[in-house]
């Protein structure tokens, strides 16, 4: 009797559990298969507002062997650096802008001249070949 | 190769690892033993070459596919030569219990349903679905991707004040068991993180049922592995990339690994208990709360034997320490809380006032049926139907389980800098899935024993059904 009833709860609460999460997990594979295949890879930069375009040439602007800084300011500055920080791996980031071999200068004006445009206020700087 | 290939060959792996760790720990002397406890191996494999993986990037070093191949065929050498030598050992094979009446067999058949709805349902989800929360992709799909691509804990990534905001603390062995499937595909699909989770996630489920089905009939077994996946935070927080339902996966797998061993004796259990609870603690800091609340409750429960407990402790401990080390080396510092400001008394006692509402925070959190369904009452009433009808041992161990691993919880909460409300609304649902994962986990055995124990005539003498070594049990109390 008393296995019996502790498999009945425990079906209960399997049963109970299936009608939350079945909904759940269909309504979120059907909201990532609506998304182009490329998209899908590492949607990130588009769920934050980050513009894809612009780390598209981020990624071709800063090489696997480089170390970079990220200039920014505001509200978003450290979700800025941590995206960079694993969108743009295997480079990898350093904080003081004097230690890079590139300068990503992001919703900041650039110092000097020099500073590749890679997208709306944001720029590129190599300090270091 | 594809995301899912990729997975399923180092899953594949890991379960050769698994099978040769299971020999190893002395749980199989023949093939068929080997092949009975089969469901516990992707766990097993998991937890050792994560151990190996998180310790090698500790020390600079990359556990490659090859690596991991060689890990492989290097345990599978060991557990075969402990099977040689123990291929005369009179020990009788554990067999599955069988389902003893139709409606045994109803539980298990309406189990088996739920659980190939969920299962199906999950694999289509996961299969499409990247990294896109916050600490999914900032910090466990960037340490992943790190390891995959510089092959070890760089110490100019994670010791760098550059990424001192991703919780560089966190202990290595999910990034780095991320990191093998990431090495067998082009890119950086983040699909792939997400998929090793399901990986894992599965892997638990298998093993609480690979660990259990020897002692437990399906008709409870079933349904209590069916309860824990269908439990909404199960898939639901897996798919996000974070580490607390694999952390959950070890925890449980630990959990029931030392209840056989405090029922049957044989310290292949405990063996295995050290490996799940090692790899517990460096899955994630709160892995070594939940392994410090399972000694201290194996210390309670299993009197007489302290020597073992402690020297599984202590194993337990060695696994971790290089990773002790290398916070040190590197002076990183836990960013949300400290357990070592607990011996700062006139701080902490300042700071007591915070108790109360963390644990009704985490208690609300945990019975919280849109997230866990009723696991909570379902540890529970197993916790009162074994202190109640015995194995008393077993029902102690689990109820210190709990009462020890939420104590902990919640002093995380008084020691943390953050607001305690705050602080649960981002962590609170998450960091209570391994105890209640752990508690629910061990909830067929509790029932199992109970219900024998009620349907043994008085005075009979107790002897562990179906145990693997009849003569070194100890009869449970």
């Amino acid at each position: 009797m008393l296995a019996l009833s502790a498999a009945l709860l425990a079906l209960v609460s399997a049963y109970s559990g299936l009608k939350t999460s079945l909904p759940r997990l269909d309504d979120t594979r059907v909201f990532w298969d609506a998304l182009a295949p490329a998209l899908r890879d590492d949607p990130v930069a588009d769920l934050y507002g980050f513009g894809e375009p612009v780390w598209i040439e981020l990624r071709n602007s800063v090489g696997p062997g480089d170390r970079y800084a990220v200039v920014a300011e505001g509200d978003g500055q450290h979700e800025i650096r941590n995206y960079a920080g694993y969108s743009l791996l295997p480079a990898i980031q350093v904080s003081d802008p004097a230690d890079a071999d590139v300068v990503i200068y992001y919703g900041v004006t650039a110092p000097g001249e020099g500073c590749v445009s890679v997208g709306e206020d944001v720029c590129v700087s190599r300090t270091r070949s | 190769m594809s995301n899912s290939a990729a997975i399923v060959a180092t899953v594949l792996v890991q379960t050769l690892a698994g099978l040769g760790v299971l020999a190893v720990v002395g749980l199989a002397s023949t093939l068929r033993d080997l092949l009975r406890n089969a469901a516990v191996a992707p766990l097993a494999g998991m937890a050792w070459t994560g151990i190996v993986g998180a310790t090698l990037a500790t020390f600079g070093l990359r556990l490659s596919i090859a690596g991991l191949a060689i890990l492989t065929i290097g345990t599978c050498l060991g557990g075969a030569r402990r099977m040689r030598r123990h291929a005369g050992d009179s020990r009788r094979s554990e067999r599955a219990r069988s389902t003893r009446s139709w409606l045994d067999r109803a539980a298990a058949a309406a189990a088996l349903l739920a659980l190939g709805a969920v299962a199906v349902s999950a694999a289509r989800m996961f299969h499409v679905k990247p990294l896109a929360e916050y600490d999914g992709w900032a910090m466990w799909g960037m340490k992943s991707r790190a390891i995959a691509s510089l092959g070890a804990a760089d110490a100019d990534v994670f010791a760098s004040s550059a990424y001192s905001r991703l919780h560089l603390e966190y202990p290595l062995l999910l990034p780095s068991l991320h990191a093998l499937p990431l090495q067998l595909v082009d890119g950086f699909p983040s699909n792939v993180v997400v998929l090793s989770c399901f990986a894992v996630g599965a892997a638990g489920l298998a093993a609480i049922w690979g660990l259990l089905r020897g002692r437990v009939r399906a008709g409870i077994l079933l349904p209590f592995v069916a309860a824990l996946a269908t439990a909404p935070a199960f898939f639901g927080q897996l798919a996000t990339g974070y580490a607390d339902v694999p952390l959950a996966a070890f925890v449980a797998a630990g959990v029931v690994a030392s209840g056989r061993w405090l029922l049957d004796g044989h310290r292949s259990w405990l063996a295995l208990a050290t490996l799940f609870l090692a790899s517990a603690a460096l899955t994630k800091n709160e892995g070594l709360l939940f392994g410090v609340a399972t000694y201290a409750a194996l210390l309670l429960a299993a009197r007489g034997r302290w020597r073992a407990v402690g020297l599984s402790a202590l194993a337990a401990g060695l696994v971790y320490a290089p990773w002790r080390a290398y916070l040190a080396i590197n002076d990183l510092k836990p960013s949300d809380y400290d357990l070592l400001s607990s011996f700062n008394l006139p701080w902490v006692i300042r700071r007591l006032d915070r108790a109360p509402l963390a644990a009704d925070g985490l208690f609300s959190r945990a019975t919280d049926t849109q997230q866990f369904t009723l696991l909570v009452a379902l540890g529970a009433a197993a916790i009162v139907a074994a202190l109640a009808f015995g194995p008393r041992r077993l029902g102690v161990f689990a109820a210190a389980f709990a009462a020890f691993s939420f104590v902990g919880l919640t002093w995380i909460y008084v020691l943390t800098p953050n607001e305690v409300e705050s602080f649960l609304s981002t962590n609170g649902e998450r960091v209570i899935v391994s105890l209640v994962f752990g508690l629910v986990a061990l909830a067929p055995l509790l029932f199992e024993e109970a219900a024998r124990r009620l349907a043994e005539p008085t005075g009979a003498t107790t002897v562990p059904a179906g145990s693997s070594n009849p003569s070194a049990a100890p009869p449970a109390a």
